[in-house]
C-alpha cells in the first residue's frame, strides 16, 4: 500500500511488500490455525476485503457462530463417544414387575381432604389433672382455707376425668349434662382463682383443662400459655424445683398443643407436642425416672399414643423404626414407648419421602394387638393404598367408637364392606365413593404388577365419578408414577442385571399408549444408548451455556475489532458528493 | 484549474481548501512565538478553568473530553465542526466556537459545554488543551500554577482526543525531501510527536500518583519532584494501562490527499534510483499509486502504526481502548471556497461517528454516580481498582492481537 522510502537518513517503514505474505509457511501450524480461526470468527470479512481493510458490511456470521458452537458440539460428541453403549443381552422374561405399587396421587389427596378422619388420622388426646396439690414448690397454695377447698375441687375434677376417660377434643361427645358439669367446675375454680389473686399455675392449668373438655379451645389456649410462661420464667431453687418446673412445662405445653389441634392449627400443635416431649424427657432425666406423679404429667404409653398414632404419617415414627432395624417387637416398643433419646434425636435425620412407602415398610414390622387406634390408623392408610389384605389382617374387635368407625371406613374403602353407613356421620359420601373406585383400580394395578401384565387402567362404565375429570387426572398421575418407578428401578439394576433392566424398559415401551411420551422416549433412549435422557439433557444444557458464554465473548470481541479497524472517514469520503 | 486543484487528482479538478485558507496560516516554523505568549492568562480564562476544575470534583458531572493538539493541527476547526454537528442535533454549546483571528492564536485552555435541553445525561465538555500549554508545563518542570492546572485537567479528563496533522505525521521525511517543509519545521514536528508520547506516558504516572496521594496537589507535587526521565518512563511492569478511551485523530487529511500522489511518486522514483534503473515511471505504477491514494484512509490504524511506531506503541501501552482515524473537519467544502466556512454544506459523518464513539466510550468508562462514589470511597476504592485491573474484551489490544494473528502487514509493522 505504501511505497518504501530508502533515502539516506530517512527512517524506512518496516518491509511489508505483498511478496512477504507468501512467506507465511514458515509460521508454525498452530499459529496459522489460530490465525485462521480468529479471522473466521472475529473478522468475518472475505480475505481480499479484510486484507484491504474494506468496510465491515457485509460481514459473515458463519465463522462466529461455528466458533461459538464448536466447543459445545465437541463436548456432546466426546460424551456420546464415551458414554453411549446399547444395553447388552436379551431382556428377561418377567414373572412380576418388581416395582412398588403407585402411591397417592394429587387427585386422591384432594378427596382425602374432604374426609376428616382420613386427613388427620384417628387420634386420642389425654390430659390428666394433677392428682394432688403439691405441698412444695411453685404450685403450692399456702392459704390453708383455700388449700382445702382447692384440694377438694381438684379431687372432683380428677374423678370427673376418670368418668370421661380423660378425653379431650375431638374424641369427646359433649351433651348438655356434660357441659353443665364442666361449667359448674369452672365457676368454682374461677372463684378460688379469684381468691388466690390469679396467676397461679395450678389454677390456670386446671382452668385450661376444663375449657379443653368443654370444647372451648379459645379459652384453654391462654390459660396453658400463661402456665408455660410461668414455668419458663421461674428460677428454681434446687433440683427438685427444676424437675417440677420441667414437668409443669411439659404438661402445659401438651395442653397448649391439644388446644391448638382442636382449632385446626396442626403445625403449631405438633410443634408444641414436640416441646412437651422434650420438657417431659428433661424432667425424666432430672429425676432419673420416667414418671413423675408430682407434676401430674406422666411420660408413658398413654401420653405418647396421641403423638405417635398421628405419626403414621410422621417421619419420626419411621425413623425410629428404621433405627430399630424393623424387628417386630422392637418396632412396637419404639412406637409406643420410645426413650427420650430416641424421641429427641431422630428428627434431624428423618426421611422426607413418600408417606405410602413408609407406611408400607411399617405393615409387616408392626403388630397392633391391643392398640385399636394404631390399628385403625394403619387400616385407613392401607385402604388408601388399595391394600385390602393388610386391612383384613389388621382388623380388630372391640375398641372405642371412633376406632370402630375408622375401621369400617377403611374396610369400605378397601371394598371389604358396603359403604352405606361406613365411617359414621360427617363423611363426604361422594368422596368416599370415588376413593372406593380408586381403591379398586389400585388393587387391580397391584395385581397386574404382581402378574407382570401391566395394562391401561380402565374406568368401569357403570361407575359414576363425582367429577368426570377425576379419573383422567388420576390415570395421568398414576401413569407418570408407574413410568418413573419403572425407569428408576431399571436404572438401578442396569449395571448388575441388564436383562432385567431391558425387560423393564420393554414394559414401558409396550405401554406407550398410556404412559407419558417422555418416559417412553426415555426408555427407548436408555435401552439403545445405556444413558439416561436426563444426563443427555444436562450435557446439552452445559453445551448450550458454554456456547452462550462464547457467543457473548465473541460478540463483544467482534465489536471491539470492528471499532478498532473501521475507518469512518473512508466510508464518509466514498459517499462524499465529489468523491 | 489552479495548481493545487490539479495536484489533488480529485474529480472535477477543483481545489480543496486548506485549513490555512479558511483560518489563516501561521508562518512556517513560528510555534516558538506562539508558545511564548502562553505565560499570561486573562481573568476570563482563569474563571473558566476554575469552574471546570470545580465541576470535575462533582460526582454526577458530564464526561470531560480533552482535545489535545498543537497549533495548526485543526483543534478549533474540529471544535467548530462539532458545534455544527451537535447544534443540528439540538444541543446548545457554550461558549460558541468561532474562528479565531490571527492574533488570537494563544495557548488558551478553552472548555466548551455541550448540553441537550431534554437529555441532561447526554451532556459533555470538550476542553481544548493546546500542546504548547503542556510543553510549557513540562519546561516548568510541572511545578508552577499553570502546570498544576494542566495536570488537574489531565486527571479530570475521561477521554483524550489527540490531534495530529495527517501529512506531517505520515510523510514527515518525504515532505522534507520534497522541500515543502524545512529542517527546523521537521525537527519541530518530531518534537510535537514526542510530546504526544510524553503525554501518554505522563497519564499513567499521574493516575498512579493520584492513587497514592489522593489529591491533585499532592500528585502534582510528586510529579514535580520526579526526575524527568522517571516521569516519562514506560509503563512499568505490573502496572495496568488506563481505561480512558483515546482517539488518535489525523487532521487536515485533505491537505495530505492533495499532495499524496506526488509524495508517493517521489518515493517510487527514489526506489527506482536505488535499484539503479534509469527508466521513468510506468503507467501501471502510476495507476497503482493513484489507487493507493484513492484508498489512503482505509486503514488508518495500520498506517499510523507503520509511520509512528513509537507513538502508537506508547498509546497502546498507556491506554486500553483507542482507535485512530482521519478527522478532516472541512472535507467536502466547494473547491473554490475562500470565504467563511459554512458547516452545513456537507457534514462529514466520519467526524460525527468518531466523536460519538469517543463520547460513548468516555461515558461508559466514567460510569454513573455509583461508580464515582465507589471510586472515591476509601472502603470501596480497592474493589474498583481490582475491577479496573481485570481485562475485558473491549480492549484494543485484543483486536490488534487478532488482526496480527492473520495479517502479516500488521505483524511485521510491529
Amino acid at each position: 500500500m505504501l511505497a518504501e522510502a530508502v533515502d539516506e537518513g530517512v527512517k524506512a517503514p518496516p518491509p511489508q511488500a505483498p511478496a512477504k505474505r507468501a512467506a507465511a509457511p514458515s509460521r508454525p501450524v498452530f499459529e496459522r490455525l489460530k490465525g485462521w480461526l480468529l479471522f473466521a470468527a472475529v473478522d468475518g470479512r472475505s480475505e481480499p476485503r479484510a486484507r484491504a481493510n474494506a468496510p465491515f458490511e457485509p460481514r459473515s456470521r458463519r465463522g462466529f457462530i461455528l466458533a461459538a458452537l464448536a466447543p459445545g458440539l465437541v463436548l456432546l460428541l466426546a460424551a456420546g463417544a464415551v458414554l453411549i453403549r446399547p444395553l447388552p443381552g436379551d431382556p428377561d422374561t418377567l414373572s412380576a414387575i418388581p416395582i412398588e405399587p403407585p402411591s397417592q396421587t394429587p387427585a386422591e389427596r384432594k378427596l382425602i381432604q374432604n374426609i376428616a378422619v382420613l386427613r388427620e388420622g384417628l387420634w386420642e388426646a389425654k390430659l390428666a389433672p394433677w392428682s394432688s396439690v403439691p405441698a412444695r414448690g411453685l404450685a403450692r397454695v399456702s392459704n390453708p382455707d383455700v388449700h382445702a377447698a382447692l384440694a377438694a375441687l381438684l379431687g372432683e375434677i380428677a374423678s370427673f376425668a376418670d368418668a370421661i376417660e380423660d378425653r379431650a377434643p375431638p374424641g369427646v361427645h359433649r351433651d348438655k349434662v356434660f357441659l353443665g358439669q364442666i361449667a359448674d367446675l369452672r365457676t368454682r375454680l374461677a372463684a378460688i382463682d379469684a381468691q388466690l389473686g390469679g396467676m397461679r399455675s395450678v389454677t390456670a392449668y386446671h382452668l385450661g383443662l376444663l375449657a379443653l373438655w368443654a370444647g372451648d379451645a379459645a379459652d384453654a389456649e391462654p390459660q396453658f400459655a400463661s402456665v408455660v410462661d410461668i414455668a419458663r420464667k421461674t428460677e428454681p431453687l434446687d433440683a427438685g424445683g427444676r424437675q417440677r418446673l420441667d414437668g409443669i412445662e411439659a404438661s402445659a405445653t401438651y395442653g397448649l398443643g391439644l388446644a391448638e389441634a382442636a382449632r385446626g392449627a396442626w403445625g403449631k400443635a405438633v410443634g408444641d407436642f414436640d416441646a412437651a416431649l422434650a420438657a417431659a424427657c428433661r424432667a425424666a432425666a432430672d429425676g432419673k425416672t420416667n414418671t413423675q406423679a408430682d407434676f401430674g404429667f406422666a411420660l408413658g404409653d398413654a401420653d405418647l399414643v396421641p403423638l405417635d398414632t398421628r405419626s403414621i404419617r410422621n417421619d419420626r415414627l419411621v425413623a425410629l423404626l428404621r433405627a430399630r432395624g424393623g424387628n417386630d417387637e422392637a418396632a412396637r416398643v419404639a412406637v409406643t414407648s420410645p426413650t427420650c433419646a430416641e424421641l429427641l434425636s431422630p428428627s434431624g435425620s428423618a426421611p422426607r419421602g413418600d408417606a405410602d412407602a413408609e407406611a408400607r415398610a411399617l405393615f409387616p414390622a408392626l403388630s397392633v394387638a391391643g392398640d385399636p387406634t394404631l390399628a385403625a390408623n394403619l387400616e385407613l392408610r392401607a385402604a388408601l393404598m388399595g391394600d385390602g389384605d393388610v386391612v383384613q389382617r389388621l382388623s380388630f374387635d372391640g375398641g372405642d367408637a371412633a376406632a370402630v368407625a375408622a375401621q369400617s371406613l377403611a374396610r369400605a374403602i378397601a371394598g371389604l364392606e358396603p359403604a352405606a353407613d361406613a365411617g359414621g356421620d360427617g363423611i363426604d359420601r361422594s368422596a368416599l365413593a370415588d376413593l372406593q373406585k380408586i381403591s379398586v383400580l389400585k388393587a387391580r394395578l397391584a395385581a397386574q404388577l404382581r402378574s407382570a401384565t401391566l395394562s391401561e387402567p380402565e374406568s368401569d362404565p357403570a361407575w359414576n365419578w363425582s367429577d368426570p375429570a377425576l379419573f383422567a387426572a388420576w390415570k395421568r398421575a398414576i401413569a407418570a408414577d408407574v413410568a418413573a418407578e419403572l425407569l428408576a428401578r431399571a436404572q438401578s439394576v442396569q449395571d448388575e442385571n441388564p436383562g432385567l433392566a431391558a425387560a423393564l424398559y420393554g414394559v414401558v415401551r409396550e405401554n406407550s399408549s398410556w404412559l407419558p411420551a417422555t418416559a417412553v422416549f426415555d426408555a427407548a433412549w436408555r435401552l439403545n444408548t445405556g444413558t439416561s435422557l436426563g444426563l443427555v439433557l444436562w450435557l446439552v444444557a452445559i453445551a448450550a451455556v458454554m456456547s452462550a458464554i462464547l457467543f457473548a465473548l465473541l460478540h463483544r470481541w467482534r465489536q471491539t475489532y470492528r471499532t478498532t479497524f473501521e475507518s469512518y472517514h473512508h466510508a464518509d469520503r466514498l459517499r462524499a458528493p465529489e468523491g | 484549474m489552479d495548481e493545487r486543484g490539479e495536484r489533488t487528482g480529485l474529480a472535477g479538478g477543483g481545489a480543496v481548501p486548506r485549513a490555512e485558507d479558511v483560518f489563516g496560516s501561521a508562518p512556517s516554523y513560528r510555534r516558538d512565538t506562539v508558545a511564548a505568549t502562553a505565560g499570561t492568562m486573562d481573568s476570563d480564562e482563569q474563571q473558566n478553568l476554575r469552574d471546570l476544575l470545580q465541576l470535575s470534583r462533582q460526582s454526577n458531572r458530564p464526561p470531560i473530553i480533552l482535545l489535545f493538539g498543537f497549533s495548526y493541527s485543526g483543534k478549533t476547526a474540529l471544535a467548530q465542526r462539532l458545534q455544527d454537528i451537535f447544534q443540528s442535533r439540538g444541543y446548545g454549546i457554550s461558549p460558541a466556537v468561532g474562528p479565531k483571528a490571527h492574533a488570537e492564536r494563544t495557548s488558551k485552555i478553552q472548555p466548551y459545554w455541550f448540553s441537550h435541553p431534554r437529555r441532561p445525561n447526554d451532556a459533555f465538555i470538550l476542553v481544548d488543551l493546546p500542546g504548547e500549554r503542556f510543553s510549557r508545563a513540562k519546561e516548568a518542570n510541572f511545578s508552577d500554577a499553570v502546570a498544576k492546572e494542566t495536570l488537574s485537567l489531565m486527571a479530570a479528563a475521561d477521554a483524550y482526543l489527540l490531534l495530529l496533522e495527517a501529512d506531517k505525521t505520515l510523510y514527515l521525511d518525504e515532505l522534507r525531501g520534497q522541500g515543502a517543509i524545512g529542517d527546523l519545521e521537521t525537527k519541530d514536528y518530531q518534537e510535537v510527536v514526542a510530546t504526544m508520547v510524553q503525554l501518554a506516558k505522563l497519564d499513567w504516572q499521574l493516575s498512579r500518583k493520584l492513587g497514592r496521594h489522593g489529591d491533585i496537589e499532592g500528585a502534582a507535587k510528586a510529579i514535580a519532584e520526579m526526575k524527568p526521565d522517571e516521569r516519562f518512563r514506560e509503563l512499568s511492569r505490573g502496572a495496568r494501562a488506563s481505561r480512558k478511551p483515546v482517539l488518535l485523530g489525523l487532521s487536515i487529511a485533505d491537505r495530505l490527499h492533495g499532495n499524496m500522489v506526488e509524495l508517493e511518486l517521489d518515493i517510487l522514483k527514489k526506489r527506482l534510483a536505488a535499484r539503479g534503473e534509469t527508466r521513468g515511471i510506468s503507467d501501471a505504477e502510476r495507476a497503482t499509486v493513484h489507487q493507493i491514494v484513492a484508498n489512503f484512509d482505509r486503514d488508518p490504524l495500520l498506517l499510523i502504526n507503520m509511520r509512528q511506531q513509537k507513538l502508537v506503541a506508547q498509546v497502546m501501552s498507556s491506554f486500553r481502548y483507542f482507535r485512530a482515524d482521519f478527522l478532516t473537519s472541512f472535507a467536502g467544502l466547494p473547491a473554490n471556497f475562500t470565504g467563511a466556512a459554512s458547516m452545513t454544506l456537507y457534514p462529514p459523518r466520519g467526524v460525527e461517528q468518531n466523536f460519538d464513539w469517543l463520547r460513548e466510550a468516555a461515558r461508559r468508562t466514567r460510569g454513573g454516580r455509583l461508580r464515582t462514589f465507589a471510586r472515591r470511597s476509601r472502603l470501596l476504592a480497592p474493589l474498583t481498582q481490582a475491577l479496573d485491573w481485570l481485562p475485558s474484551l473491549s480492549e484494543t489490544i485484543w483486536a490488534l492481537w487478532t488482526r496480527a494473528s492473520w495479517d502479516e502487514a500488521l505483524r511485521n509493522a510491529r
